[in-house]
Parts: structure tokens; sequence; C-alpha cells
């Protein structure tokens, strides 16, 4: 527990930490890309880089086939951190591909967060100064803390503090998004479920008022995250806090906005590696005084 | 100080302003999400002629979330106004009929009914209760 709460912790990203980082980043991505190279079908909806060039050849096996392959060398190489320059450059085309492609589906996943951290990277190795170790990281962050930010903006400009007033007509959302998992499974009672997480909000206007204005408050002030790592990890673990509260009651999982957030900004495999080191350390130690 | 603070900051406002610039063009947006509670929400499913729900995990490659982006995006593209149940049956039929085609054209596993429905099932609050209407705006018979 010690290497969780010492200083170092809070300050400085580790090697393990960094590649730990880029492990669970690769992971996803290549996860989310995956989907996309093989729900894509049709180009309806041309978007993007999709309006410029015929994006049809990339719905083929082949191409969608190339474009996999394509993301698990670059994976790779991200990972054991070779070229890095043209490593995360090339990601960043992949995923403006992929996640256009996807787009142009009609399907608005609003992966632009997932496709910008990787053009961060860029930079910041482009930069390549003493300062490296922090902005491959802290760049990416200023790119999801800008994001956050925008969703809050989207929402004062859209309905103002109404956003807040009017949070119990969430309900409504509640019984759509437990129905999308009834439509998908069959299992009638996730609709079940969900029209009683809308009733008790129906009947608790107030605390759902309240739990409201909170998450617009993290929205805003997630810019503190671009601070320093351990601001970054109080807004991540508070930002959490609100995806798992949409989550539950909700039953809404925006992806490909908490991935990048959690994986920079809260990096839970380093957390789950430090807690096992711990506890090995702490069963070592043990085993050690009881000889 | 400032220099610091633009230093820890400027990318994250370059994306922020182009995104506000450009719009909706992957890799900018303006996460709408959620952005405002109207009294009304839209869901899509698809049955057989008695009205059985074909699960999307089984027979589609779009989820339910996907099916309803759709419907917007093509709402969009039409130039078809959509909430409050004010689209007319025409407006209906033809995004009905670009979702079906959509969802037909890769089954994960074969149709065994003669029939494919579309349904739209439209929620709002109704003082404190929660309604719904669930209509078919599209319907397909299925070629053996």
């Amino acid at each position: 527990m010690a290497n969780l709460l010492n200083k170092k912790f809070f300050k400085e990203y580790s090697s393990i930490e960094w590649i730990l980082m880029k492990v669970s980043l690769c992971f996803i991505w290549m996860k989310l890309v995956t989907e996309v190279a093989i729900n894509s079908e049709t180009i309806y909806y041309p978007s993007g880089i999709c309006s410029l060039i015929d994006c049809s050849i990339f719905l083929s096996v082949y191409t969608s086939s190339i474009l996999l392959f394509a993301a698990f060398i670059l994976s790779a190489l991200y990972i054991t951190e070779k070229y890095m320059i043209v490593v995360t450059f090339l990601m960043f085309l992949v995923s403006l591909l992929s996640f256009t492609l996807e787009e142009s589906n009609g399907i608005l996943n609003r992966s632009g967060l997932y496709t910008t951290v990787f053009l961060a990277q860029t930079f910041a190795y482009i930069r390549n100064n003493q300062s490296l170790k922090v902005e491959r990281i802290q760049f990416p962050i200023q790119i999801i803390a800008g994001g956050y930010f925008l969703a809050s903006i989207s929402k004062l400009n859209q309905s103002g503090l109404n956003w807040i007033i009017e949070a119990p007509q969430a309900a409504i959302q509640m019984v759509k998004g437990f129905s999308y998992t009834y439509f998908d499974s069959g299992n009638i009672s996730e609709l079940d479920k969900g029209l009683k997480q809308a009733d008790f909000v129906l009947k608790h206007e107030v605390l759902v008022k309240l739990l409201f204005a909170m998450s617009l408050v993290f929205e805003t002030f997630a810019w503190l995250a671009v601070r320093n790592k351990i601001s970054a990890f109080a807004i991540g673990v508070l930002l959490s806090g609100m995806h798992f509260g949409i989550l539950y009651f909700m039953n809404i999982f925006i992806a490909a906005i908490f991935y990048p957030m959690i994986i920079f900004m809260v990096n839970p495999t380093y957390l789950l590696y430090s807690i096992i080191k711990w506890f090995y350390q702490l069963v070592k130690l043990g085993v050690q005084s009881s000889l | 100080m400032l220099k610091k603070i633009l230093q820890k900051t400027s990318f994250g406002i370059a994306y922020l302003l182009l995104c506000l610039t450009i719009g909706e063009v992957h890799p900018f947006t303006l996460l709408p999400m959620y952005n405002r509670f109207p009294n009304w929400a839209y869901t899509f499913y698809v049955s057989d002629s008695r009205g059985s729900l074909l699960q999307n995990d089984k027979y589609f490659t779009i989820p339910a979330d996907g099916l309803a982006h759709l419907y917007y995006s093509i709402c969009e593209k039409e130039g078809i106004s959509q909430g409050y149940e004010k689209e007319t049956t025409a407006e209906l039929k033809k995004a009905g009929e670009i979702m079906m085609e959509t969802l037909v054209l890769n089954p994960l596993t074969p149709f065994t009914g003669d029939t494919l429905q579309l349904h739209r099932v439209c929620y709002s609050i109704n003082e404190d209760y929660i309604q719904s209407n669930n209509i078919i705006i599209y319907e397909i018979v299925i070629e053996k």
C-alpha cells in the first residue's frame, strides 16, 4: 500500500505504469477497431474523410483484414516503444479511418477522443524534450479534459440550467437504455429493471437534480486534470463515478469517451498491478517473519 | 506562469476550438449526447409477423442503440424533423426502409419466419409514469 500512497506514485509516471497504460489503450482500441471492421456494411451517410474519398473500398473482407492486421502490428510497435512518431501518427490515421467508417454507417459513437489522443502523442514525440515521459500522457489528458468541458458547454448551450431542472425527465432515457438491452438480448427483465429505475427517479426528483448538478460540475472542472498527475487521478476517479452512475441508472455506457479517460487519468491496470505487488510483498514478509 | 498554463492546456484548447468550429466531423465532435431531456425517446426493434422480438444479438450486426443512431442520421440526411411522434407515416416508411435494408444486409442467423416488422417505440412521461406507444413503421416479406 505504501507504493500506492508514496509521493512518487502521485508525481511521476514509472516505466511499468506507462507500459500498462499502452497495453490497456491498445487492447480497447483493437476491440473497437475490430468491431467497426466486422460491422461496417454500408456507407449510407458519408462523413469526414469518407465524404472526400470513396471509403467503400474498406468494406471488403480483404481491406478490413489488412486494416486490422495493420492495427495489430502498430499496437505491438506502440507497446514496445518503436518508431513512436510514425507509429502514433499511423494509429491516428487507422483510428480516423475506422471510426469515420462507423460514423458513415450512421452510427455516431463519437470516438473522437480516442483518435485524437494518438495525434497528441505524435506531437509529444516530435517535441521529444526532457518532459517527454510526462507530455506523452499529459497531452492526451488535455484532449480528454477538453472533451468533457465540451460536453458541459453543449449541455449549458442547449438547455442552460434547465438541464438540471428537467433532469427527472431523464427517466425516459433510462427506460430507453434498458430497452436497448432487452431488444439486444431478449431478456424482458431488463425492461422491467428500467421501468423500476425510472419510477425511482420520478419519485426522487431532488436527489436526481443534485446528482445531475454534480456531474455537470465534474465535466466543467475536468480541466483541472491537466494540472498534474494527482489532479488527473482525482478528476479521473470523479468522472469514473459519474460514468458508473450513468451505467447503473441509465444502462448507458459511453465507451469511446470513458476508456481513454480512465486509462490516462486513473490507469486501473497499474492500480491493480500495484495492489497485487503490495499484497505479494505483504505475504512474503509474513512468510519470512514466520520462519 | 502564463507560459506554464498555456503549455498545460494548449492542445486541449486547440482541440476544443476546432470542435466548436468544425462540429460533428470525426475526430471532432460537440459531444451533444444527453444535452437535453425532452419528453420523448425512441427505440427500434424487429419482430416477426406474430410480433415476437428478433433480438439484435442473435440476428443482426447492428445493436439496438446503433439502430436508433441510424434513424437519427437518416432523419438528418432526409430532412425529417424528429421527436414527439410528429413524423408522418411516409417519413417513417422512408426511414424504416433504409433501416431495414441495412439490418438485413448481413444477418447473423437466417430468419425462419416470412415477414420482418420494424417497430418504433416512443416513451414519454404522462404525469408521473412512463407510457409507451408501439407502431410498425416498415414491413418486408422475406423471399425464400
